[in-house]
């Protein structure tokens, strides 16, 4: 009597099959997962960044700064490396009783703010670092700074403009 | 052991495997998975730059407006002679006069590696002043014809 044997298993083949359409669905999945995340990562560093928030703080603190300042006093760097102007320190000064300094020197823009008269420096603060260009140019009553940062990684350009509102 | 008879050919085999259906369906809820992943990357990737390039425009005719107004709103203004490291401007065509404003000139303005047309235009509004307008234009897409634009008037004695 001739008998058949049911196997309840799976054969090489189709266990070959399936581990290859494994890897493949794995692999797919790995790469939009690592694409995703590097995705992610470039969108957040363009806002998250060190090039970018310090090239945003030092762009603001310029506009606040060259807003309130005396466009009497202006002195610029015929390079355009540097800007110096003057600023009421509070509404009851009758004159102009500090001064502000923007500086790109080396791979930093400083700012130093201090008394006007006599000239006493009160503090020198970095606002960025990795600076690579940065030029300052006085058109009228307006400064203008282009500021370019870039860390190896990423580059960053603003561009600020702002009227001395202030005699 | 479990042992079946040759005998017993007659019984109707039950088959375990996957039917034309269920292979189809499959297929079709796992290309709606993908497509709806990539929908999303590439809609959050388009966004990012629609993003950056807004933001960007703003800074360009915030720059544009202030350094216009601080020569007072001259109508002899020329912002190509301005020698902006990182900015380049030089004159082209530009988005529409707003109406009731003269045009100083277009602009095609680039950084960033981004790419903006501007129109600057002005209005005397009474004796001794004077509204300075810029108008930014650009393609979402970054190529092509410009389908986005941002407007910023600013106002100064003259």
């Amino acid at each position: 009597m001739q008998t058949y044997k049911i196997r309840k298993g799976f054969t090489l083949t189709e266990l070959m099959v399936a581990i290859s359409i494994s890897i493949i669905a794995i692999l797919a999945v790995a790469v939009t997962l690592s694409d995703g995340h590097r995705a992610w990562g470039h969108m957040y560093g363009n806002i998250n960044s060190e090039v970018a928030v310090q090239s945003l703080t030092a762009c603001k603190k310029f506009d606040a700064v060259v807003r309130a300042a005396s466009s009497n006093n202006c002195t610029i760097d015929p390079a355009g490396n540097w800007v110096e102007v003057s600023y009421y320190s509070s509404s009851s000064a009758a004159t102009p009783d500090r001064y502000a300094r923007f500086a790109w020197q080396g791979s930093q823009l400083s700012y130093e703010y201090g008394s006007f008269d006599p000239k006493t420096t009160i503090d020198i603060q970095t606002l960025c670092v990795n600076v690579t260009a940065c030029k300052f140019v006085k058109l009228g009553s307006s400064v203008q700074m282009v500021l370019t940062l870039n860390d190896n990684t990423r580059s960053v350009t603003v561009a600020s403009s702002n009227v001395m509102n202030n005699n | 052991m479990k042992r079946y008879s040759a005998k017993k050919r007659g019984w109707r085999s039950k088959r375990n495997g996957f039917s034309l259906l269920d292979g189809i369906i499959a297929i079709v809820v796992l290309l709606i998975a993908i497509l709806g992943t990539a929908s999303y990357r590439y809609h959050s990737a388009l966004d990012e730059r629609k993003a950056a390039m807004q933001t960007s425009a703003t800074r360009v005719a915030l720059l544009l407006c202030e350094s216009w107004r601080g020569v007072q709103g001259a109508t002899t203004c020329d912002p190509t002679t301005w020698n902006l490291s990182g900015v380049t401007i030089s004159v082209g065509s530009g988005p529409a006069v707003p109406s009731d404003f003269t045009s100083l000139n277009s602009y095609r303005i680039t950084t960033n590696n981004y790419t903006y047309t501007a129109t600057l235009a002005w209005q005397n509004i009474s004796a001794g002043l004077r509204a300075l307008n810029v108008t930014l234009a650009w393609p979402t897409s970054g190529t092509g014809t410009a389908n986005t634009s941002y407007a910023l008037t600013s106002y100064t004695q003259y």
